[in-house]
């Protein structure tokens, strides 16, 4: 897997659940201000465990606050190549 | 600060419109320290813990392989085969519980007639209920005993049939505050004279494969499944989150009148009770809501901040709760907040949930009862912005006229309750 291919796959799950524009999300997006509270990432973070199949630990997740550290800590644990 | 603001509505359902005392004349527990008050107490002195690995199911995979089930609780020894196969652990807790504090209470059958049951419990139906869905998506099949044996309002009403009480009878849920509000509720109908006595508190049973992966999955359990006894570190700087656990406190509560009419012997005094709804967020607290809670229940003690001697926290160990909980007790409390003894004890018997307030309000009781606050189970390390006196350990001996007992729930809802000497 490709980290462009990492990086559409997030960014569907997204779309599919805010229903918006896939341009809206960049890799610099803040989570907070597409009106994602605690709750809502981690539910999402359960959502992408689900579709990579990998496990986010609850540490990390503290730690996501742009799209970017998502696709970052999705791509390091399915091993995606540039 | 201006507590005049939230004063808390008298309710004179009575025609009457006399406020009764409300007094605690029994108590019973089921928990992870043990079975029996006695050992409950004993156990938070001592700084024990029942927290351990899960072994009734499967969690080899699982990202959270702990919990604290009941200990020393055998129902076959305590309830005949019927009451064995038509309850379910939660009511069952609450029967043995509630036989104990009745027990105490030293009521004849004809006192004890007219007295309500009211009881908290939160998801312990959904718990009890997962075998029967399980049974039914493999075979199309559902027991008869499986709706009578879940529903929500079971333990209550088997307390209610086995000993013969005719009063109120129903059971509330507000989440983690579902049994202090269970107490409050209680409370209020004995202060307006339309019950004389009510049992109450309540019973929750929720460690389940299904609710485990779905607090697991929410992100606030403790993770810390190689070192269970000091998992669940409650305002420590090294607090990773709550464990999940089980059991049932049961509270007798009189009319003052009426205790004194019949000779009882009574163990505190319940002087106030206070609430609140954040109105903020489904799983987040909020500062203004928990601070409104307490101040509603000192004013309905008749009592100021500086009356307060100790605090049993709801202090659940998640980052959250105990950064927003000290915060609020600063705002409330000023100057004097370090001074107050705070605790929590959900790193000695885990997160009842709906049962929580209520052996909370009974630790409250004994402390007030024999002038020992226990010490927070697993307090490590200072947080700078957690910086209240959580007694450490060992348990501390000291006077205590008041507890201030807290119960803060997912959804924004907050009960606390004020528990008091005898006299």
């Amino acid at each position: 897997m490709t980290e462009h291919e990492v990086t559409e796959q997030a960014r569907a799950i997204l779309v599919r659940r805010l229903k918006i524009e896939p341009s809206t999300i960049t890799s610099s997006t803040v989570m907070e201000e597409l009106g994602l509270d605690s709750l809502d990432l981690v539910t999402l973070a359960g959502e992408y465990e689900e579709e990579f199949e990998v496990a986010i630990p609850t540490k990390e997740i503290m730690t996501i606050r742009t799209f970017g550290d998502i696709v970052r800590q999705l791509s390091s644990k399915v091993g995606a190549v540039a | 600060m201006d507590l005049r603001r939230h004063r808390a509505p008298v309710v004179n359902l009575s025609a009457g419109g006399t406020r009764e005392s409300v007094v605690i004349t029994g108590m019973g527990v089921v928990s992870a320290l043990g079975t029996g008050v006695d050992a409950f107490w004993e156990g938070l002195l001592a700084g024990d813990t029942g927290v351990r690995a899960i072994d009734a199911f499967d969690v080899a995979d699982r990202r959270v392989q702990i919990g604290a089930p009941p200990v020393g609780f055998d129902p076959e020894a305590r309830l005949s085969p019927r009451e064995s196969q038509r309850l379910s652990l939660s009511t069952q807790m609450a029967v043995v519980a509630a036989e104990e504090a009745l027990a105490q209470a030293r009521l004849l059958d004809h006192e004890r007639r007219g007295a309500g049951v009211i009881l908290g419990a939160s998801m312990t139906s959904v718990a009890a209920s997962e075998p029967y869905h399980k049974k039914y998506y493999e075979t199309g099949r559902v027991s008869a005993v499986g709706i009578p044996k879940c529903m929500n309002n079971a333990a209550a009403s088997a307390i209610s049939i086995k000993f013969g009480l005719h009063g109120q009878l129903f059971t509330l849920d507000a989440a983690c505050a579902s049994s202090t509000h269970a107490i409050g509720l209680a409370f209020l109908l004995i202060q307006s004279g339309v019950q004389s006595i009510v049992v109450t508190g309540g019973s929750d049973a929720t460690l389940n494969p299904v609710l485990l992966e779905g607090w697991s999955a929410l992100r606030v359990l403790s993770e810390c499944n190689d070192d269970p006894a000091h998992a669940c570190k409650p305002f420590s700087r090294n607090r990773d989150g709550f464990v999940l656990g089980e059991g049932a406190g049961i509270l007798v509560l009189e009319a003052e009148s009426s205790a004194r009419a019949r000779g009882a012997t009574i163990l505190a005094r319940i002087l106030g009770y206070g609430f609140s709804s954040d109105a903020h967020h489904l799983t987040a607290p909020s500062e203004e809501g928990q601070v409104e809670a307490m101040e509603r229940a000192l004013v309905s003690a008749g009592l100021a901040p500086e009356d307060i001697d100790h605090i049993n926290a709801h202090g659940t160990g998640t980052s959250l709760n105990d950064r927003i909980e000290t915060s609020a007790v600063k705002k409330l409390f000023g100057s004097r907040a370090p001074s107050i003894p705070v605790i929590s004890i959900k790193g000695a018997v885990g997160h009842l949930l709906g049962a929580a307030g209520a052996v909370e309000a009974i630790a409250s009781t004994l402390t007030t009862m024999h002038d020992r606050v226990p010490p927070t189970r697993n307090y490590q390390e200072q947080d700078p912005e957690c910086d209240l006196d959580y007694v450490p350990g060992p348990a501390r001996s000291m006077p205590v006229r008041t507890v201030l007992s807290n119960s803060f729930a997912f959804g924004g809802s907050n009960a606390c309750l004020v528990v008091g000497k005898p006299s």
